[in-house]
């Protein structure tokens, strides 16, 4: 578990956890539709999140587009899951980067603005069953799937993958 | 007006640590060692990142003023992106702000020995400055025309062609524009400033892109040029005859000479 401060926001706490062999993967999915306040974060897929660049280019876009005003998505922990993705639409992003039914390893962000309490990770510890690691993020990234979903194959292959997806999240 | 416009960056890279580097007539350009996004533990201490920050103009329509900040701060980054991907040797994109006119990026190059930054101009003048004060001027090699200013010059030409070969224009190509960047030894020409750049199918682009660094190198480096420039040509024309483009490079030279003449025209008009 890290908590995360961008320099430009420095009011904002963002705590990233991992955990791996996740059993209720679902049940937290089907919290999440119901709008569950424990479920407060971004619940998203370790697979296709290729690196920590990866993941905090998109949370530094999130910050951003919310600074500026021109998020698409309706909070920070959905644009933050819609950032991830190269995709126009929110749902294709859902999809491939927020978690799924089957997912074991997941990643789990919560962004807390301005005066909100940062969270415990104890909240989330007993919302989540699977063990919590520190292992690397993008340790159990599918390098494939992620190539195909942001459509670098056709690339030439000494270039770095996570300089690419950074640069085209920060161009979207 | 000036200071205001710091000020102003200042206020919207909350908590960055700025040096000013360049204020040109659109953009502003500070250095610092943070990262916008990655933890300090991950680079080394001197690591360095460029913000290349286009202020909002007060005399414009504020909503066109916003347009046009914002479109030319995406098509300099979505450039250094499209660069990156086509391996072409530029700064890497690090992130942007583009409603605010703030594009990161990775800083490049280093210091000469004379302790200048490593722009191509920095290292003609210091070429030509070493010369120039050397004791015995006739009987040994001229330290100006050296094969590391060969080298140099040449590759500058493949990198330019390069870029060319993607169907880019830079658009303001000068010597201060191309920075050496060191490698075991060894100068790499990088591009930067892609303000200007735009895509085009046209040899008489190209042909005009090729001019207008011709002629800075011309002004800049009045007593070489026609060496640089020769050697430049030739880098140029081998990176298209390797890619099998030799077609191509034969349009672009052809127009070339038409560019130039029309340049002197130009000019006996005065
Ligand atoms: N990536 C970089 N790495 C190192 N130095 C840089 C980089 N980008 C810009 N600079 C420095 O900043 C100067 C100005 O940058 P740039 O040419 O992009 O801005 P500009 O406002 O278009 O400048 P001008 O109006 O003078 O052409 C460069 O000449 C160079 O010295």
């Amino acid at each position: 578990m890290t908590t995360l401060v961008l320099p430009q926001f420095p009011e904002t706490k963002i705590l990233i956890a991992q955990y791996q062999n996740v059993k209720n993967a679902r049940t937290i999915r089907e919290e999440l539709i119901k709008g569950n306040l424990q479920f407060n974060y971004a619940f998203i897929n370790a697979e296709t999140v290729a690196s920590e660049t990866h993941l905090n280019s998109a949370i530094y876009r999130t910050l951003i587009n919310h600074k500026n005003k021109t998020m698409k998505a309706k909070t920070l922990h959905s644009e933050l899951i819609f950032n991830l993705s190269p995709f126009k639409n929110i749902m294709d992003a859902f999809k491939k980067f927020g978690i799924a039914d089957e997912c074991s390893n997941i990643i789990v962000v919560r962004i807390s603005g301005d005066g909100e309490t940062e969270p415990e990770i104890g909240n989330l510890d007993s919302v989540v069953e699977g063990e919590r690691t520190e292992e690397p993020i993008g340790l159990h990234c599918s390098t494939a799937l992620v190539k195909k979903i942001f459509k670098l194959n056709g690339l030439r292959d000494d270039l770095d993958l996570s300089t690419l997806i950074s640069g085209s999240i920060q161009l979207r | 007006m000036s200071v205001q416009l710091i000020t102003t960056a200042q206020e919207l890279l909350n908590n960055i640590p700025l040096n000013v580097i360049s204020q040109g007539a659109e953009a502003i350009v500070f250095e610092t060692q943070t990262h916008p996004f990655l933890p300090k533990s991950n680079q080394s201490p001197t690591t360095k990142f460029i913000i290349k920050y286009r202020p909002r103009k007060p005399y414009r329509h504020p909503t066109l003023d916003l347009q046009i900040v914002s479109s030319r701060t995406q098509s300099e980054a979505r450039l250094l992106h499209k660069l990156y991907q086509l391996g072409i040797k530029a700064p890497k994109l690090i992130a942007v702000d583009g409603p605010n006119g703030i594009i990161w990026m990775e800083s490049v190059g280093g210091t000469l020995p004379n302790g200048e930054t490593s722009s191509l101009k920095n290292m003609l003048w210091f070429k030509e400055k070493s010369q120039e004060e050397r004791e015995d001027q006739r009987n040994e090699p001229n330290i100006a025309l050296d094969d590391e200013v060969k080298d140099i010059m040449s590759k500058v030409g493949g990198a330019v062609a390069k870029l060319h070969l993607a169907n880019i224009v830079h658009g303001d190509l000068t010597s201060s524009n191309i920075i050496l960047d060191q490698h075991n030894d060894k100068w790499e020409p990088m591009l930067i400033d892609f303000g200007l750049s735009s895509y085009s199918l046209l040899a008489e682009d190209e042909a005009v892109d090729l001019y207008v660094l011709e002629r800075a190198l011309i002004s800049t480096h009045p007593i070489y040029s026609k060496s640089y420039n020769e050697w430049l040509l030739q880098g140029y024309e081998r990176t298209f005859r390797e890619a099998a483009a030799s077609k191509k490079f034969t349009e672009i030279s052809r127009r070339l000479q038409d560019v130039r003449l029309r340049g002197r025209k130009r000019s006996m008009l005065g």
